[in-house]
């Protein structure tokens, strides 16, 4: 019976994987040329792009929840003002894990790297929606300043890639230097998954047995200590700021795998709903 | 200007150890600059306009590319010196 179970769900994300692609396509060729011919500025194109890959992702996640695969609960995510030219750093323990963010927070920019960009399922969307595109560390920092300054909201994983199966999160630097070159608050994310769910190194295909739980936790946003970081050179202050958030971030993390999984509060919790 | 490798080494191990805070004994010529110095390539951007100091001109992306040890940027300093 497990088998099949398992052997079911591997066909059903099989399925959903290659709808989520066809739906990428089919939404560049149909819907974003209405999009861009509707009335208003960039700034509005842009926002109708990013509400598009809201609502797709969120009708993915939505028939991942219906199938059994996952269960997604939101915890303490601030409202759209609380979003605004926010810097959102997450850990990134599985391959959904943007997915499942974007799912949950309608306006949302990200970096994507150039297969992203220039690619045939997402990558006329994602330049539509003014998504920055990883070019060059030194353009890349300075368009996500930009994008933030503008009061988007940014999704950055700082360990750009996914984290390590085993052993504490490891930071790089990059997301560091955008909240040092952008002076934007920090809104940041906590991500579990139990059980791991397409973990680093793990195929589409490993799907779980059981019903995955992907919690997003919100933690008080940070602000940098502009003073106590005086007239740092930006590199070394960059690796200051990287340590802390690092520290920060596995401490959270530890904080919460120490606690058994309970069932959260009820006001607390704000699972995906089916899209509307 | 002519400069040794090993002149170049020690120019070389100063500005890495002022320009990213690092201990100047880890700063060995088999050292790798993204594994054991924890460079990344926003602090190469800024390592290569350091050495503009030693060579006298900016040194360009593809000079750098295949960079990965300490040794290596002595290599290419040396080689961008003999050809000036």
């Amino acid at each position: 019976m497990d088998a099949l179970r398992r052997l079911g769900k591997i066909l059903v994300s099989g399925v959903l994987f290659s709808l989520l692609g066809l739906g990428g396509i089919l939404l560049s060729l149909m819907v974003l040329p209405v999009l861009a011919s509707l009335p208003g500025g960039p700034e509005r194109r842009r926002m109708r792009a990013r509400r598009l890959i809201h609502h797709l992702f969120r009708a993915f996640v939505f028939a991942l929840e219906a199938s059994g695969i996952l269960r997604v609960e939101a915890l303490d995510l601030p409202g759209p003002e609380g979003l605004r030219g926010r810097l959102i750093l997450a850990n990134h323990p599985g391959y959904l894990d943007v997915v499942v963010i974007i799912a949950l927070i309608p306006d949302a920019v990200c970096v994507v790297k150039e297969g992203v960009w220039n690619s045939l399922f997402f990558g006329r969307i994602v330049q539509e929606a003014g998504f920055v595109r990883n070019l060059d560390p030194e353009r890349c920092l300075q368009h996500a300043s930009e994008a933030l300054q503008r009061g988007d909201a940014m999704i950055l994983f700082p360990e750009g890639t996914r984290s390590a199966p085993v052993g504490p999160l490891r930071f790089r630097r990059g997301a560091a230097h955008v909240a040092l070159l952008s002076r934007a608050e920090i809104l940041p994310l906590i991500v579990t998954c139990e059980p791991p769910l397409l973990e680093k190194g793990r195929r589409w295909y490993h799907i779980p047995n059981r019903t995955c739980l992907y919690r997003v936790r919100a933690q008080a946003p940070i602000v940098l200590p502009t003073e106590s970081l005086g007239d740092l050179p930006p590199l070394l202050a960059a690796r200051q700021i990287s340590k802390a958030l690092e520290a920060q971030f596995n401490g959270w993390l530890l904080g919460i795998r120490a606690t058994p999984l309970g069932e959260p509060q009820a006001e607390n919790q704000c699972p995906v709903e089916p899209p509307s | 200007m002519t400069l040794t490798k090993a002149e170049i080494f020690i120019k070389l191990q100063d500005v890495l150890a002022k320009t990213f805070q690092l201990d100047p004994a880890a700063i060995t010529l088999e050292a790798h600059l993204f594994t054991d110095l924890d460079l990344d390539s926003i602090d190469a951007v800024e390592l290569a306009i350091q050495l503009q100091e030693i060579t006298g001109r900016r040194v360009k992306a593809e000079e750098f590319k295949n960079v990965r040890t300490v040794s290596d940027v002595v290599e290419t300093v040396h080689q961008m010196l003999q050809g000036s």
